[in-house]
């Protein structure tokens, strides 16, 4: 299972930073959220998650860790929330200067 | 019990000003009424010297959440503090008025974030602080000049990506040492926790921009409103410096300290190099602050407590000048309308209190006897000649230098020329205000260098009691 969410993060981490590598503000963009769940993943995996019951006190133990369950909570909500911003003004942008393109942003600048 | 106070205020700062949404001078003195009550609080939190730890509605530390202020959280307090003040007061009484009304809602948003990072004891929370301090200073940049928006999106992206590093960082620390608390991770790990550190370092290094990691930060300072960049620059630059020193115990060892001392030195030249070319007031002074971090970067990366006390010092030193600084060249700028020298050439000309501030800004960056600087960076020579690391030293000499050239290069361009045809204009009343406080603060920083020499002193051994780090 570790070896399962790990190449899942791996596979994440990759795609999101290959996104990162272009123009497109849109792929930036989506490129972050992929790195965020990948980082999701990786919270997961480090609470140790086959063979343990769900933290319910009506279950018999070991417990998987359940704090870890609540970062990635955390985690998910802020990384959605700083992917709606930069959605956000990436559709701002495009809507100033009539391209999603992060070269012809830099041009407008000038 | 000042501690959670430090939280609550900024939180019913920022409930008042929703509810006064449609009237954005109010919004700007009531902006201005909570950061002042929060320098207060800081104020006498540092008088009685620091806090110890506070939990949460009882909850007790492995369970709950803790609240800490040691000597090193108080000094951040208190730098926050001032700052967030003087641009309150700048964007109140200053020529430019953002009629946006969330605009004015970040000040109050942005002490809350701060505030919390600097006085939050575990680093799960440390890192959702950070998150809420790099969100709300995105808001900021974003509603400046007629690129701004370009520049957020330059800034955000960017620093959005050190904040998914951040957040590994953290995690592998929490999987390697078994709990959150600051205190307790430091004893858990035995040695330094090497999987979590490129990680952290990379997204510190992101948020202070230092050399390789700075792209975003001079568009961003070009671009914000004035009070933007004075806080910009005073304290979200710091924050990333802050971090690094807050997480060193937990990560920092040999071979990174001299990936740090090397980044550091890089920074130190290239910011210089690159701010004596710029064509833009505000530019020239946001490389300025890559070359100047660079100090308390080496410093860190030396690890021995006098060099450490000297680096605190200097940040200090550094936030300080460098408000006052963005606080005179962006009166100017938002006088004639533009950032770039070319039309700002002469602007304040005649203004001797302007060109008074401008300089002693300088002047302390650089180190000139006998202003604030000079004692940090003898602090820092000393550490350097005492090791016999005469490269470090020369380089510190070097890095100096080059900030009286590009620091007098602004001033002449901005004061010593013919001034151009304009007509008369006064300086706004609370805007002197916010000038000769500041400068007020500067020349109290070198006043009074015993007492805050000594206190920066007791934040670095509070880091490392046992006298630096191996």
């Amino acid at each position: 299972m570790t070896t399962l969410l790990a190449l899942a993060a791996g596979v994440l981490f990759t795609v999101g930073t290959y996104q990162l590598l272009g123009r497109d503000l849109l792929r930036i963009a989506f490129g972050i959220y992929l790195l965020f769940n990948g980082v999701n993943v990786l919270i997961l995996a480090m609470g140790t998650v086959s063979g343990r019951e769900a933290p319910f006190a009506q279950l018999p133990g070991p417990y998987v860790d359940p704090l870890v369950q609540a970062f990635a909570l955390t985690a998910i909500v802020i990384g959605f929330g700083l992917a709606t911003f930069l959605l956000l003004v990436a559709a701002r942008l495009a809507a100033t200067q009539v391209s999603l393109d992060a070269e012809a942003a830099r041009e407008w600048h000038r | 019990m000042i501690l959670p106070w430090l939280l609550v205020v900024p939180l019913g700062g920022v409930l008042v000003q929703l509810l006064a949404w449609s009237a954005p001078q109010l919004q700007a003195r009531l902006a201005l009424v909570t950061c002042t009550a929060s320098l207060v609080l800081s104020a006498s939190l540092t008088a009685t010297g620091g806090a110890p730890p506070y939990a949460v509605s009882g909850w007790p530390v492995p369970v709950g959440i803790a609240l800490q202020a040691d000597p090193l959280s108080c000094l951040m307090l208190l730098l926050t503090g001032s700052v967030l003040t003087a641009a309150a007061a700048y964007q109140l009484g200053g020529p430019a008025h953002p009629s946006n009304p969330v605009y004015h809602l970040a000040f109050p948003l942005l002490l809350l974030a701060l505030n919390g990072l600097f006085v939050t004891g575990d680093v799960f929370n440390f890192y959702v602080f950070f998150e809420l301090v790099a969100v709300t200073s995105y808001l900021l940049v974003s509603q400046g000049a007629h690129h701004a928006l370009e520049a957020a999106w330059k800034y955000s992206a960017q620093s959005v990506f050190g904040s998914v590093l951040l957040l590994v960082g953290v995690v592998l620390l929490y999987g390697i040492g078994g709990t959150l608390a600051f205190t307790d991770l430091a004893k858990a790990l035995d040695g330094p926790a090497w999987p979590a550190a490129p990680f952290l370092l990379v997204a510190f290094l992101l948020k202070g921009a230092l050399f390789p990691f700075h792209f975003w930060q001079p568009d961003a300072h070009a671009a914000a409103t004035t009070a933007g960049s004075m806080i910009l620059a005073g304290v979200m630059i710091n924050v990333g410096l802050y971090g690094l020193y807050r997480f060193w115990p937990l990560i920092g060892g040999g071979e990174l300290g001299r990936v740090v001392v090397a980044v550091g030195a890089a920074s130190l030249v290239f910011g210089a190099a690159a701010a004596w070319t710029q064509g833009d007031a505000k530019r020239l002074l946001g490389f300025s602050s890559i070359s100047q971090l660079g100090f308390p970067l080496v410093a860190l990366g030396w690890g021995s407590v006098a060099a450490l006390t000297a680096g605190l010092y200097f940040l200090i030193v550094h936030a300080v000048a460098k408000t006052l600084l963005f606080a005179t060249t962006g009166l100017l700028a938002d006088r004639v309308g533009s950032t770039r020298l070319r039309a700002l050439l002469g602007a304040g000309s005649g203004r001797i209190g302007m060109a008074t501030a401008y300089l002693l800004g300088v002047l302390s960056l650089a180190g000139l006897p006998p202003l604030a600087g000079l004692l940090a960076k003898i602090g820092l020579l000393h550490a350097a000649v005492a090791e016999s690391k005469w490269w470090l030293a020369s380089l510190i000499l070097l890095g100096s230098l080059m900030t009286l050239g590009y620091g007098l290069r602004g001033f002449q361009l901005l004061f010593w020329l013919p001034p151009a045809l304009r007509e008369p204009w006064t300086v706004p009343r609370m805007v002197q205000v916010v000038i000769a406080g500041l400068g007020a603060v500067l020349v109290a920083l070198t006043l009074a260098a015993g007492p805050v020499w000594r206190f920066c002193g007791q934040a670095a051994l509070a880091l490392y009691p046992q006298g630096g780090w191996p």
